[in-house]
């Protein structure tokens, strides 16, 4: 019988396919896999920091961001069939680390993901700029950029998520707008809006933490 | 180009910061800046937070995520 079907089928056709169709091509299978897998090492570890960097902000600790990661690896690995070759792979790769994380993490945690920010107004989220006199702008810059890195991960860490992801996708990452909407699967609208009150929230904390501290402001003085 | 002035300089700042704005836009809000010892300051902060949020989030994966991740990789079998 294979040997019948092997002599009808066309030269041309006698590779890979021909055998797979067969059912004994279990070495080119093999090799089909191994290319895939090859394919996938090499475009998406060279994601892992920055994976592990979005990681890190949902989850806020390292154990976490572990486990996060690799899960994010081995679904993305099982999808890579689905995933459309020269599409942005940087956004694919996090949207699925952002679905994996609200799927698993979020549902463990039993907090809902999405609504209740958008409905918090302006005036409950302050205006950094407003407090700012314009006279102590060169001030204030001058004293965030004098903080301690851990105070500044911290502040990041303590506002809400939606905020987080979309300062620490902008700010961090670099990553564009569209590409942020991408990833959050929200229009940029939202995104715009999620970076601009988490800024500015960042903003004053930072500013509040400086005060307290006395650092960079000569004005004020070190009260604490 | 032309000056755009403060209030529309104030609102586009953030994406002018992130490289959102069309090179024309781009430009207004340059050249407003050039004359605007206010907005520039503004802009000033905006890019010392950007900068400060940078360089203290970033992070590098640990060297055994990038092995465990490596050899969960390699013990996929094909589907059967
Ligand atoms: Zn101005």
């Amino acid at each position: 019988m294979r040997a019948t079907l092997l002599e009808r089928t066309p030269q041309a056709m006698r590779g890979t396919t021909a055998r797979a169709r067969l059912g004994v091509g279990l070495g080119s299978m093999t090799s089909e896999l191994e290319a895939r897998r090859a394919l996938f090492v090499e475009q998406a570890m060279p994601l892992i920091d920055s994976l592990y960097g979005h990681a890190m902000n949902l989850t806020r600790n390292p154990a976490d961001a572990n486990d996060l990661v690799q899960e994010t690896y081995l679904k993305a690995f099982g999808a890579f069939d689905s995933y459309e070759q020269g599409t942005n792979i940087k956004a694919w790769l996090h949207r699925i680390l952002k679905n994996t994380y609200i799927n698993q993490y979020r549902k463990a945690a039993n907090r809902p993901f999405e609504g209740a920010l958008e409905e918090l107004e302006d005036w409950q989220l302050g205006d950094a700029e407003s407090r700012t006199a314009t006279s102590s702008r060169s001030a204030e810059a001058e004293a965030i950029d004098h903080l301690p890195a851990s105070a500044v991960k911290e502040a990041l860490q303590s506002i809400p998520e939606e905020f987080r992801m979309a300062v620490f996708l902008a700010d961090v990452e670099g990553y564009s707008y569209q590409e942020i909407a991408d990833i959050m699967e929200t229009p940029t609208g939202t995104v715009m809006s999620r970076l601009h009150r988490g800024r500015r929230l960042l903003r004053e904390m930072l500013g509040d933490y400086a005060a307290e501290q006395g650092i960079g402001t000569t004005t004020k003085g070190a009260a604490s | 180009m032309t000056d755009c002035g403060c209030e529309k300089a104030r609102k586009a700042l953030e994406e002018y910061l992130h490289n959102e704005l069309c090179t024309e836009e781009a430009s207004d809000i340059r050249e407003h800046m050039t004359n605007c010892v206010d907005c520039s300051d503004e802009h000033h902060v905006g890019v010392v937070l950007t900068d400060v949020i940078a360089r203290s989030c970033a992070e590098t994966a640990p060297e055994d995520l990038r092995s465990q991740v490596m050899s969960q990789l390699r013990d996929i079998q094909a589907h059967s």
